[in-house]
């Protein structure tokens, strides 16, 4: 999307030579979204949990030196002290290690889920809305098989076909399966999104336009839809990517998605279940965790929308 | 105003379209044919839904099919049949031979790109030109157009643009490649009085200068006066008259047409004394596609109808020139009493002058 950049880049320039004759925004869809975005709180704080998330998966060494596989079964369920700030687990791991270890799988998954998703639902959402007519009714009814299906009984039953539940089970196959099971149950809605900003970019007199001079489909197709159907998408997917955050940590704690070697928050939950009377703060914190990465995303997601959907103004 | 008639560049013959299926069908166009020669201009004229912008978008095969549907005629550029030909051949001839401008040239110019990127991508995907090359010819062409600081102008995007100056962008897209035919759908409805001269100048400007054909779709009367070779009225998907221009404002010979002229305000108080005459509108609304009446199709709203009109359908038919006094030019009008209305005049005495203006 590099030719959508300088959109961005003429926002102040638009802002100041002022050429509109009324007080409409000026500066195209991208420039007034960022406008927009900078004046919300939300969107800052949302962004700094986002940052500091992104830090704590790329480099959780700067926030502790203890070897989150490291378990120690005299110190089980050890309170909270200076020696282990959220105490330990039933197993004697280091709970604040672990829930810090446990930030890059489950941004891996949530962005490698959101991603796919993005990809296969816009494909197809292109395809169906520049197509029309029998083509669009096959893509969409083919999509509502995949919407039909609930998606926690989807996921038991494309995970449980690969693994047996409690299966060991290598670290970048089973989040391969899991990104798979989410995408495979998650892309029509981004499909149907796709779709219908496609059905309405169709209709506007530039695609007409570059027609009439002789554009042919994949240019049109490429560069005169595409950047102009992007923007719900990519509303839809930051708010997913906290939805799938979640959808994840189900998985894991049914026992069928993530699990030991892998250390994600949902995993850390799923092992604390058993003993959450005696050892509280091995639920707790990955909880924690959990919940104010989903919540980041999804405010993210939503000042996200609201600059760039007018509707929402 | 007469053209250099030059060789034929388009023929359109007896086409016929159609929208939607069943009992619902909306019988948009129903047999119509027009010709443009090299270097002439050729406005077709009438009301909103009477099959002029369809008809250009079937020349240019950009129709959307479905819901629109070809069931008949032919589109023949320079003798070569366009419906039913290979796509890929037909899209290299858009923008190549023939182009199109449109109505409204902000929504017709893509939000997010500059304009010279739009202008400069004809070069780059037509002619191989880099990316460099092709935003020199495209700030050339926004200069040609007469685009002052074509140079910034180039890098800016098409809201940063005035009304006139879209449309003038649109135009250079549209001219980029030279094409042989433009079609121009109501380029100038969406502009100001003022703006709509200058851009009616250029247009004609460039016809003049490449020796290209052009069709200018329009329901502005005044417009066609000062450009148009000949007027082609549509009405309900046929052309109910044709003719050059002074002929038609001096003996229109169908009631349809001179409803038209008769429904334009007038403020110039010249030797005929117009201004202030009340004006006529045609009664009634046009009708519907999915059920055009029988006969002809204008009889419901003619002050002139008898019982043939509500039988017979009137065929295009030539009738002649009106009066001794005009050169022999065609002048052809679907009416059962052409003769009739093209021998009483136009009742209004300053017609004649709109166009020798």
């Amino acid at each position: 999307m590099t030719e959508t950049a300088p959109g961005l880049r003429t926002a102040g320039a638009a802002a100041s030579t002022g050429t509109g004759p009324d007080a409409e925004p000026t500066g195209g869809l991208w420039a007034d979204g960022w406008d927009q975005l900078r004046h919300r709180p939300l969107f800052w704080i949302a962004s700094t949990l986002i940052g500091v998330l992104l830090v704590m998966a790329l480099f959780p060494t700067l926030f502790t030196s203890v070897d989150p596989q490291a378990a120690d079964l005299a110190l089980s369920g050890a309170d909270p002290s200076p020696d282990a700030i959220f105490g330990r687990d039933l197993q004697g791991h280091d709970i604040y290690a672990r829930a810090i270890h446990g930030a890059a799988p489950t941004l891996t998954v949530g962005l490698l889920a959101s991603l796919g998703t993005v990809v296969l639902g816009s494909v197809a959402g292109l395809a169906a809305g520049y197509v029309g007519g029998w083509g669009d009714s096959v893509i969409s009814r083919f999509a509502e098989v995949f919407a039909g299906l609930p998606f926690i009984l989807g996921g038991i039953v494309i995970l449980t076909t690969f693994n047996k539940p409690g299966q060991i089970v290598g670290e970048v196959r089973i989040v391969t399966q899991v990104v798979l099971t989410i995408v495979v149950l998650s892309w029509p809605l981004a499909m149907r999104i796709m779709r219908a900003a496609a059905l309405e970019a169709v209709q506007q007199d530039y695609v007409k336009a570059a027609r009439a001079l002789g554009a042919g489909p994949w240019r049109i197709v490429a560069r005169h839809i595409l950047p102009n159907t992007l923007a719900p998408v990519l509303v839809f997917a930051t708010i997913q990517f906290g939805v799938f955050i979640g959808a994840e940590a189900t998985l894991s704690f049914l026992g069928i998605g993530l699990r030991d070697p892998v250390v994600s928050w949902g995993v850390m939950i799923s092992e604390a279940q058993e003993r959450v009377a005696d050892i509280p703060q091995a639920l707790f914190f990955p909880a924690a965790f959990l919940v104010v990465a989903v919540l980041a995303f999804v405010m993210l997601g939503d000042a996200v929308r609201d600059a760039f959907d007018p509707r929402g103004r | 105003m007469t053209a250099v008639s030059g060789a034929r560049l388009l023929e359109v013959d007896d086409l016929r379209v159609e929208f939607g299926r069943g009992p619902d069908t909306a019988h948009v166009l129903n047999g119509v044919g027009y010709h443009v020669d090299e270097g002439e201009t050729l406005a077709v004229l009438g009301e909103s839904g009477s099959g002029k912008s369809v008809t250009a978008q079937t020349i240019m095969g950009i129709l959307d099919a479905p819901p629109g549907r070809i069931t008949g005629g032919s589109v023949r550029f320079r003798g070569e049949e366009l419906l039913g030909a290979d796509p890929e051949r037909r899209r290299l001839l858009r923008g190549e031979s023939m182009a199109m401008i449109f109505q409204d040239a902000l929504s017709a110019l893509n939000p997010v790109y500059t304009v010279g990127f739009q202008i400069a991508e004809q070069f780059r995907f037509r002619r191989g030109m880099s990316r460099r090359d092709a935003m020199v010819r495209a700030a050339e062409m926004l200069d040609l157009v007469r685009i002052p600081n074509a140079q910034q102008r180039v890098k800016e995007y098409p809201h940063q643009f005035s009304g006139g100056m879209r449309q003038r962008a649109m135009i250079a897209m549209a001219l980029a490649l030279d094409p042989e035919l433009l079609i121009a759908d109501e380029p100038t409805t969406a502009l100001d009085v003022t703006v709509q001269a200058q851009i009616m100048e250029l247009l004609d400007e460039q016809r003049r200068e490449r020796g290209m054909g052009l069709i200018l779709i329009t329901h502005d009367l005044g417009v066609v006066a000062e450009v148009a070779d000949r007027i082609a009225v549509m009405y309900a998907g046929r052309i109910v008259e044709h003719t050059d221009a002074t002929t038609l404002y001096a003996h229109p010979g169908h009631p349809y047409t001179r409803g038209l002229m008769e429904s334009v305000p007038r403020v110039d108080s010249g030797a005929g004394g117009v201004a202030g005459a009340p004006l006529r509108p045609i009664p009634g609304l046009p009708p519907s596609l999915a059920a055009i009446p029988n006969g002809c199709p204008f009889h419901p709203r003619c002050a002139s109808a008898v019982d043939v009109c509500t039988d017979e359908v009137p065929p295009l038919r030539e009738i002649g020139p009106a009066s001794a006094t005009q050169h022999a030019t065609e002048h052809q009008a679907a009416c059962h009493f052409a003769e009739r209305f093209a021998a009483e005049g136009s009742d209004r005495p300053s017609t004649q002058e709109v166009v020798s203006r």
